[in-house]
């Protein structure tokens, strides 16, 4: 069943400079197998949006990789140079964001935009980049594809623009498709649609999906196997189900009850999580979250809890449920 | 029930084809939550500027406690003011960055005369802040020291320093963290419980209404589609506006996920609403008469009101003769 074609191992990224570098990334631990989607779950600061980045090799110029590997079909991302990156991105590894209007250019017809990527991967002359362009649309679902083709990204609706970001990211059939938040910025009906085109894509095209996101809403949807971020790790790691029914780090089960869904009983207090989300340059030491957390233990302070398995195919990074015995540092 | 707050008829039409706010009715009870619902560009941020008088309405009357405040001068609102109050969706862009905490959430008591001296100021300040659950000692932070689950607390304690007895609440959680965001739900009931204050709980988000609002109201390109009890509405919406909607909420289990009823493409432009049904361009059901005629407001249920031909638990199809068309009085509360 596990046939990784991203891996992710023991990433490490850092702001500022190289004499008082700010930790985002401390060992980042990852893996995404053909075909699947994985949900990447975390709250503001957590580092899921800059691990995908990463994985992109797009960050932030302030930002660097400081360690760990990045490995897409056997082949080493995190040191591999510029020119071999360009002929991976667009088109084996693809990306949608959140807010489409500012991912597109604003001063090119959405056609030559969708086209830009068949004509530089796949060597398509005009022509047949255009004809493959309107096909695109057509298949993410816009009507009217031979004239919507020559429209501006401002003459259409978030929702529209936001298939014409997946339609550009799927035009040259990618492996992968890392969506940030696709979602987000959209009304939940359209949200709706949204899922359901990426479902339908995932299925047809075979294509791993890695969907970052704060709403467990969204992975309840589409996620087959989700990762939970907090502070810069991955702290749990679960297929969907297991996530929802067996959820094991504490941080993961604050969250889950801090979610109102419309299922719900009515009428009791939401439970919360107290404090609030660290930020990066202030990150408490040992498990992250340890300030927080209802079952935190003498050593939580002190020692980074490592990702254990304590089920088939779940791992949790907690000592509260570690196994190993307590080493003390 | 008393009503505190009561909306008739109220339009409102930006450079002279924009119809935000189409003709909405609603009223309110003390200490009651009414859930004004919709997606973007349905008119329900303009209906809370409406009544914060934030702007002016093209028609129609806003009344609160009685009093007509539609056209009510800038001076007399002084006083009504205090007893509404907002909290808006940006916990970043709605503080002042150059004024401290302690500043921020005494201003509207030194505006109205409420503090005698500085030091009066200082230590309400620091009962307030402490009220929410932050510390006395952040009186003198600056709001860029605050993360946003505290800096929207800010805000909270700014909305009720005058003992309102409305606020108007635009989307107050949506930006925050989701462990964040119940921390501030949780505030805002205690502090309705406490205070007896009643709140336009403005959002897109159906569970957090579900969590918190008394009534729903539902509104599609500037109307109101359908007004219900929580319960009743949560139990089977009769709008297919509002079931889509509903249909449209993520699954909150991978075993729940469920059949959705899709909407074909987006909301038509308020500036062309589509004459008969607003909704039939989109509507999973539309019959002729839907295109034609324009349903209004009608009572399918137990103090539930919706404006479709083809409102289905009640036995609507067969009364549809009798039932004069309703425009102004949807005041059921």
């Amino acid at each position: 069943m596990n046939n990784p074609i991203l891996t992710i191992h023991d990433l490490k990224v850092a702001f500022g400079p190289q004499t008082a570098p700010v930790d985002a990334l401390r060992g980042v631990n990852l893996s995404v197998n053909r075909g699947e989607c994985l949900g990447l779950v975390g709250e503001s600061g957590s580092g899921k949006s800059l691990s995908a980045l990463a994985a992109m090799r797009l960050l932030p110029s302030a930002a660097r990789i400081t360690g760990g590997s990045i490995t897409f079909e056997g082949r080493e991302m995190a040191t591999m140079p510029r020119k071999e990156l360009e002929g991976l991105r667009g088109n084996e590894i693809s990306m949608i964001f959140q807010e489409p209007m500012t991912a597109l250019n604003p001063v090119m017809r959405v056609g030559d935009q969708i086209a830009a990527p068949l004509r530089k991967h796949l060597g398509l002359s005009k022509k047949a980049a255009r004809a493959r362009a309107i096909e695109q649309l057509d298949s993410v679902g816009i009507p009217d594809p031979h004239r919507r083709i020559d429209n501006f990204p401002h003459e259409m609706s978030g929702g529209m623009r936001q298939r014409v970001m997946i339609a550009m990211a799927l035009a040259c059939e990618p492996k992968l498709l890392i969506a940030d938040e696709p979602t987000t910025a959209l009304d939940v009906t359209i949200q709706a649609q949204i899922l359901d085109l990426l479902r339908a894509k995932q299925k047809e095209l075979d294509l791993a999906i890695i969907i970052i996101t704060h709403d467990f809403g969204v992975v309840a949807e589409i996620a087959d196997r989700v990762n939970v971020m907090y502070g810069g790790r991955v702290v749990e790691e679960a297929g969907v189900g297991a996530l929802f029914d067996n959820t094991q780090h504490p941080y993961s089960i604050g969250l889950l009850n801090a979610t109102p869904t419309i299922e719900m009983e009515q009428q009791h207090r939401l439970p919360a999580i107290g404090g609030a989300v660290p930020h990066i340059s202030d990150m408490p030491a040992g498990c992250s979250f340890h300030p927080r957390c209802p079952e935190r233990r003498p050593e939580c302070d002190r020692l980074v809890p490592q990702l254990e398995t304590v089920a088939p195919h779940q791992r949790v990074a907690c000592w509260a449920r570690s196994t190993a015995d307590e080493q003390a540092a | 029930m008393n009503k505190l707050l009561e909306v008739t008829d109220v339009r409102k039409i930006f450079g002279g084809s924009v119809r935000a706010v189409d003709g909405v009715s609603f009223s309110l009870a003390e200490r009651e939550t009414l859930a004004l619902v919709g997606e973007s560009g349905c008119g329900k941020s303009t209906v809370s500027r409406l009544i914060l008088r934030l702007t002016d309405p093209t028609e129609g009357t806003i009344r609160f406690e009685g009093r007509d405040i539609t056209h009510m001068s800038q001076g007399a609102l002084k006083d009504i003011r205090r007893e509404i109050q907002f909290v808006f969706q940006d916990p970043f862009s709605s503080l002042d960055p150059r004024m401290t905490a302690g500043e921020i959430v005494t201003e509207p008591l030194a505006i109205h005369g409420k503090v005698r001296n500085k030091a009066e100021r200082r230590s309400t300040a620091e009962q307030l802040l402490q009220a929410v659950g932050l510390s006395a000692k952040h009186v003198e932070s600056w709001p860029r020291q605050f993360s946003g689950g505290q800096r929207q607390r800010l805000g909270i304690i700014r909305a009720f320093a005058l003992g309102p007895r409305l606020i108007v609440a635009d989307e107050p959680v949506s930006a925050l963290d989701v462990s964040v965001r119940s921390q501030v739900i949780n505030i805002l009931q205690d502090m309705q419980e406490e205070k007896g204050t009643a709140y336009l709980f403005i959002s897109h988000d159906m569970a957090t209404v579900k969590h918190m609002a008394d009534r729903v109201a539902v509104m599609y390109l500037g109307k109101i589609v359908e007004l219900a009890p929580k319960a009743s509405f949560f139990a089977g919406p009769q709008h297919p506006y509002a079931e889509s909607l509903l249909s449209a909420v993520p699954a909150s289990h991978p075993n729940k996920r469920r059949k959705r009823i899709l909407l074909a493409g987006d909301p038509p432009s308020p500036i062309r609403i589509p004459g008969g049904c607003r909704f039939h361009t989109r509507c999973p059901i539309a019959q002729d008469i839907c295109k034609s005629q324009e349903p209004s407001l009608q009572l399918v249920g137990d103090n539930h009101l919706a404006a479709c031909h083809f409102a289905k638990a009640w036995p609507i199809a067969s009364r549809i003769g009798e039932l004069q068309p309703a425009t102004t009085t949807l005041a059921i509360s």
